[in-house]
């Protein structure tokens, strides 16, 4: 029987972390900053960024030092079978609510920018059936997916980087602090349900065939993350500092260019490639459904296709609850925001412990490898007969 | 002696009697035998209860009076088509032989281009009733075992009346065969088969088919022609990434225009979203119908094209193009803009031949979601698309490589078609165990 | 679950979604009607009386030769308001995809221009970068029919006049989010570029001369003929407003010219020297064009006094080069010639420095300088007492 590799390389789950550090952000969060804090969003959006970043570099000493065994198994052995599934409900209770709220992100970005009638009782159904499908996919198929599709994402990200960056004045955002730290301080709390995306990696972690540049790779994607979210953040904030008032909810970096003032006669185009990079929400959504299902799998006597049906029907109903996606902010700012700042340190926390113990219990038994020191090969096809066999030289033709 | 009257020839038939009658004081099967083999091509074979299968097949039989097995004669002649250029793997340059009908000559063409001992054709009959052999051709020790024992089990495990085609083979050898994506390779040409063959796949050659399958299959290989190697690097580049945005318009312009002009006015320049509303203007369908409507009326004249009769075929379609297209627009009941899109959609259609079934369906399902979800929509359905096309496998292998998973090694001959020489490994995503298939050290120079 | 029950799934959720969608009220095929797509935006009145006018693109059918462009005008108690009343009137939705320009009328008070276009940009029928610009003599609403009359095609005659402007002369261009930034910033001020319908003289005179033959057409004809007889143009004048001021006032020409000066963004076009003596030799006017432009601009404190600085380079190249092709004295008349274009651009940043002193309206944005890059300075910050130097580097390319 042919078999494939079941896990995901080092340069898909890059691309995760990529899509993972960005997408949510650069979405409503800088709108929500500025409404909040005028100039001194810029402050808070760099230290939310700096925040993600440590949490990232601890998930990848936890994907390092893990032995080859998936999280779950990890988490049980070392906490114990009801401790994990307390924990793994947790973990799916937290990706439930991100997902609504990315669902909600979505509605408004579209309601305000591209659509005049934007029913969401509808338009939500497509929606949470990918979420659906991919919730009941494996992380080989949604590595596959983000791989495939950063290319186009880079791509759009590019080039709305050089219609907006020219000539864009990014003086706006001086005085810093000049009223103080605190509010800055505090919108960071207050927003956490906005960040904290790389703790969904943990549903990874034993799942990715490492190789020596696995952490450069993972890390060096989340700082490249990091620098597209603040440099559009820092530039829309540029522009809107003084003028909080007057911005809308679905304002983002589209329509910010300078060439687009001589342009608009000539159409839109920021507007299409706005949608190109939009294909990393999507995705995102999709991994952040998997992780949920993953979880509640292990954690309930569910099987995943059927938990993955579930999972949707209940995204669908509950974001129904809320009228309008500013009533949706209000209750993740107003009820969620706390809990959500304490579980983003959480998850990496939990990561490390478990991969630590893991590693130590491994090296106790002698049984397996700890590092993928020998992996020496690169991220590469999935081979049915792991040892290919010796080269036969010039023998073909 | 037993045969078929209508599927032997009979000058060799006539050719064994004689040397048959000559000794006729044979003694035994095997001086019988040697005395024909002077003739025309025989063995024996022990099992009497084949000889009915073996008459069906165009072979002559000959049994001796109280003597157990029989003598097989090689007397097979019926009609074959000639080798000729395969009507749908046209080129400019490269060799033009294709595949026919006759299993023989669709070996011998295979193994005239690979003659080597290594080269493996393994056959079995299949159907019940219709008893067809069906070779399965591989590359021994460039091929993986595992890869030929599926391949194997795949097709012993059919039970079916008759394989008239290989495409009934096809179900078999897929992982998911309700797909609209073809998840088994086919081809035309031998050169194409020896080369696939030489990457390390398994080609499976039906008697009575002229397309034989090759796997396993990546959604890339629909992208490449065999004339890509017959061409230099970058002209064959220059057209792969030509073919791809083709393909990309054929699937996406129908739905992005209709995007475009029910729900996002502003992402298109003035100039043109007023000429193409002042085209709109009168008509009486909203876009998304009549895109919809165009659509089907260029199936219906592809369709009626390829089976109507050729006596009328250019006459109608004069009646088609002028009629249907010009006087609908000059009616208007159809407008230029949408009659230019899904033209220009059908023509790029033909880029990948491969996958023109694929993607007039996708194209219309493309239209629907545009129609009703705007941009929102095609990236929803774009995203659900890749990711579906990221879970298929074919017999092990990501459909999507090299590009997802990321194979560096194989990037060489995926979208780019970089220098022959340089292409010095086989592709390493089908995991052949002889890796080098190439070594060219350039001369140095003076 | 098999795979044939997740494809069964699958089929009835497509099927499920299709009649959702199919039978919502807002998909009862109200697609049909096309949109009109609004170019230019007109806005006179006061709040709680409001007139808008839009020069509207209207789709007509390519064979029943119907104009392709219209002006509509409505109005309302609210700027919102009087929008609605416009798709009422029209019977139609307008789309403001395309909407380039906002023209604000004579007449409109500051306060209401900020409470508009702040609705326009945070209801989004405005983007952050649609231009702005000023009608001073006359509402906006005639100003763009007439404009809109002379116009050839259904393009915005005005949106494409500015933006042509913009990239390819020397004049200074506003976006309603920099209108809006300059009001709410510490400056409290703005500029608009005033645009205006000119009499073409020389056409006026040809036409008269050849209507002399036909005095006994009427009147009709004569209008008709003056009203072809006007063309766009970019007054040399730029409207300021904003500090304690409620009206807005209009700059002179080398105020205007000075403002352009230290504007970034306009870094080409034609400028002129007028009147100059090179070489004890007199000439009306030296034509050159800008080919580049860098502007800095430096808040600081000397000596306890405020100092804001500007360095401008430009770099120039002459349009007539023979004053230059003399090998000996070329290089002289070179550096004269710079020293001149130097002297201009001071003189006329100066003077509209100056005019912002004397009326009390930091349309040059200083105060707001000082506040992001010199807190030191602005903690005292005068305008009148700000010391503004000019340091104006020109080449001339040769």
């Amino acid at each position: 029987m042919v078999t494939t590799e079941k896990r995901i390389t080092s340069a898909q789950l890059a691309c995760i972390v990529f899509i993972l550090g960005m997408s949510l952000k650069m979405l409503v969060l800088p709108v929500l900053l500025i409404k909040s804090v005028w100039r001194d969003a810029a402050v808070s959006i760099a230290l939310i960024l700096s925040i993600e970043f440590v949490c990232l570099i601890a998930l990848t000493v936890a994907f390092i030092v893990a032995p080859d065994e998936r999280f779950p198994v990890l988490v049980q052995k070392c906490f114990g079978k009801w401790v994990a599934k307390v924990l793994f409900v947790l973990f799916a209770v937290y990706f439930f609510f991100k997902l609504i709220l990315l669902s909600g992100e979505v509605r408004i970005f579209f309601s305000e920018n591209l659509f005049a009638d934007f029913n969401w009782q509808a338009y939500s159904l497509p929606l949470f059936a990918l979420c659906a499908v991919m919730g009941m996919g494996t992380a080989r198929a949604i590595g596959r997916t983000a791989q495939f599709l950063l290319p186009c994402i880079v791509v759009a990200i590019v080039v709305l980087l050089a219609l907006v960056g020219a000539g864009a004045d990014l003086s706006g955002i001086l005085p810093f602090l000049e009223h103080g730290a605190h509010n800055a301080m505090r919108d960071v709390v207050r927003f956490s349900m906005w960040y904290g995306d790389y703790s969904i990696l943990v549903v990874f972690l034993g799942s990715v065939k490492r190789t020596k540049k696995t952490a450069v790779v993972t890390v060096a994607a989340g700082f490249a993350a990091l620098l597209a979210v603040l440099f559009y953040s820092v530039i829309l904030i540029s522009a809107f500092s003084s003028v909080a008032d007057y911005v809308r909810y679905g304002q983002n970096v589209m329509g910010m260019s300078p060439v687009m003032q001589a342009n608009l006669m000539q159409g839109r185009f920021d507007l299409l490639f706005f949608c190109i990079w939009l294909f990393s929400v999507f995705v995102k959504a999709g991994v952040l459904s998997y992780a949920a299902v993953t979880f509640l799998c292990t954690a309930l006597p569910v099987r995943q296709p059927l938990c993955s049906l579930i999972f949707a029907a209940l995204l669908y109903f509950v974001t129904m609850l809320w009228g309008s996606a500013t009533g949706l902010q209000s209750f993740m700012i107003e009820t969620c925001a706390v809990a959500s700042f304490v579980f983003q340190f959480v998850a990496p926390i939990v990561a490390l412990v478990v991969a630590f113990a893991g590693r130590h219990r491994v090296k106790k038994q002698g049984v397996g490898k700890v590092r993928a020191k020998k992996d020496k090969k690169k991220d590469s096809v999935p081979q049915a007969i792991p040892n290919v066999g010796k080269e036969v030289g010039n023998d073909a033709k | 002696m037993l045969f078929h009257p209508d599927m032997t020839d009979a000058l060799i038939l006539r050719s064994v009697l004689m040397a048959c009658a000559e000794k006729c004081k044979a003694d035994g099967l095997e001086t019988l035998l040697e005395n024909i083999l002077t003739v025309a091509e025989a063995k024996t074979e022990g099992d009497d209860s084949r000889a009915a299968q073996t008459i069906l097949d165009g072979d002559a039989v000959i049994f001796l009076d109280d003597v157990s097995g029989m003598i097989v004669v090689t007397a097979r002649s019926w009609d074959k088509r000639t080798v000729t250029e395969p009507p749908t793997e046209t080129v400019v340059r490269g060799p033009r032989e294709g595949f026919v009908e006759d299993f023989k000559t669709n070996i011998t063409l295979v193994e005239k281009r690979l003659r080597t001992r290594k080269l493996a054709v393994k056959k079995c009959r299949m159907g019940r009733e219709g008893n067809t052999t069906v070779a399965v051709l591989y590359i021994d020790g460039v091929v993986r075992p595992d890869l030929v024992q599926e391949v194997q089990r795949r097709l012993k495990s059919l039970e079916i009346d008759a394989v008239t085609d290989s495409h009934y083979l096809v179900p078999c050898l897929e992982e998911r065969p309700a797909s609209i994506f073809p998840q088994v390779g086919t081809a035309e040409k031998p050169d194409v088969v020896a080369s696939k063959l030489l990457d390390g796949r398994v080609a499976v050659i039906v008697d009575g088919s002229p397309i034989v399958l090759t796997v396993p299959f990546l959604l890339i290989e629909d992208f490449h022609s065999g004339e890509d190697y017959y061409e230099r690097s970058g002209f064959a580049t220059f057209l792969r990434v030509l073919r791809l945005i083709a393909l990309s318009l054929a699937i996406f312009l129908p739905g992005l225009y209709i995007a475009l002009l029910t729900y996002h006015y502003e992402a298109v320049p003035l100039k043109l979203l007023i000429t193409v509303l002042n085209a709109l203007k009168g008509i009486p369908l909203p876009p998304i119908w009549e895109i919809l409507v165009i659509l089907m009326l260029f199936e219906i004249i592809r369709e009626a094209s390829i089976r109507m009769p050729k006596s009328v075929g250019t006459a109608m379609s004069i009646v088609g193009a002028l009629v249907l297209g010009d006087t609908a627009v000059k009616a208007g009941i159809i407008s230029s803009p949408g009659v230019m899109v899904v033209a220009l959609s059908s023509i790029a259609l033909y880029t990948v031949p491969g996958l023109v079934g694929t993607t007039s369906l996708l194209r219309m399902l493309f239209a629907v979601i545009g129609g009703l979800g705007g941009l929102y929509g095609l990236i929803l359905a774009g995203t659900a698309l890749v990711h579906y096309l990221s879970s298929v496998n074919s017999l092990g292998t990501p459909y999507l490589a090299p590009f997802a998973p990321l194979i560096r090694s194989d990037l060489g001959d995926g979208l780019v078609r970089a220098q022959l020489y340089s292409l010095t490994k086989r592709p390493q995503v089908i995991g052949s165990p002889n890796k080098r298939r190439l070594l060219w050290s350039q001369p140095k120079k003076g | 679950m098999t795979r044939s029950k997740k494809i069964l799934i699958y089929k009835l959720c497509c099927v499920v979604f299709a009649l959702v969608l199919l039978f919502l009220p807002q998909r009862s095929f109200s697609y049909g009607e096309i949109r009109i797509l609004a170019t230019v935006l007109g806005i006179d009145g006061e709040d709680g009386n409001v007139q808008v006018s839009a020069q509207l693109a209207v789709p007509v059918d390519q064979n029943s030769g119907g104009q392709a462009s219209t002006v509509a005008k409505a109005d309302g108690g609210s700027i919102g308001e009087a929008l609605e009343n416009l798709e009422i009137g029209l019977g139609r939705r307008v789309d403001y995809g395309h909407l380039s320009s906002v023209v604000v009328g004579k007449d409109t008070k500051l306060k209401d221009i900020v409470k508009f276009l702040g609705y326009l940009m945070s209801s989004g029928k405005a983007g952050p970068g649609t231009y702005l610009v000023y009608c001073s003599v006359e509402p906006a609403a005639d100003f763009i029919e007439k404009a809109q009359s002379i116009g050839e095609s259904s393009d915005a005659e005005i949106s494409s006049f500015i933006a042509y402007n913009r990239s390819g002369n020397h004049v200074a261009a506003t976006g309603i989010l920099e209108f809006l930034q300059g009001m709410h910033s510490l400056s409290h001020a703005a500029m608009l570029p005033c645009v205006e319908l000119e009499d073409d003289a020389k056409d006026a005179a040809e036409t008269a001369a050849s209507q002399d033959g036909q005095a006994k057409n009427g009147a009709g004809d004569e209008e008709s003929g003056g009203s072809k007889n006007k063309k766009l143009v970019a007054a040399n004048v730029m409207a300021v407003m904003g500090g304690e001021k409620e009206e807005i006032l209009l700059l002179d020409t080398p105020c205007t010219r000075g403002i352009v000066w230290q504007d970034p963004n306009s870094a080409f076009g034609l400028v002129e020297l007028h009147n100059v003596q090179i070489d004890g030799r007199d000439i009306s006017s030296v034509p050159a064009r800008l080919t580049a432009k860098h502007v800095k601009r430096k808040a600081s404190v000397e000596r306890g006094e405020n100092v804001f600085t500007y360095t401008i380079k430009i770099k120039l190249r002459l349009e007539d080069a023979q004053m230059l092709c003399e090998p000996i004295c070329g290089n002289r008349t070179k550096k004269a010639l710079e020293k001149e274009f130097e002297s201009m651009v001071s003189n006329n940043l100066m003077e509209a420095v100056a005019f912002s002193k004397a009326s009390g309206i930091d349309f040059l944005g200083i105060r707001d300088h000082f506040h992001k890059f010199c807190t030191k300075g602005y903690r005292n910050f005068d305008l009148s007492s700000v010391v503004v130097r000019v340091n104006v580097q020109a080449t001339i390319q040769t």
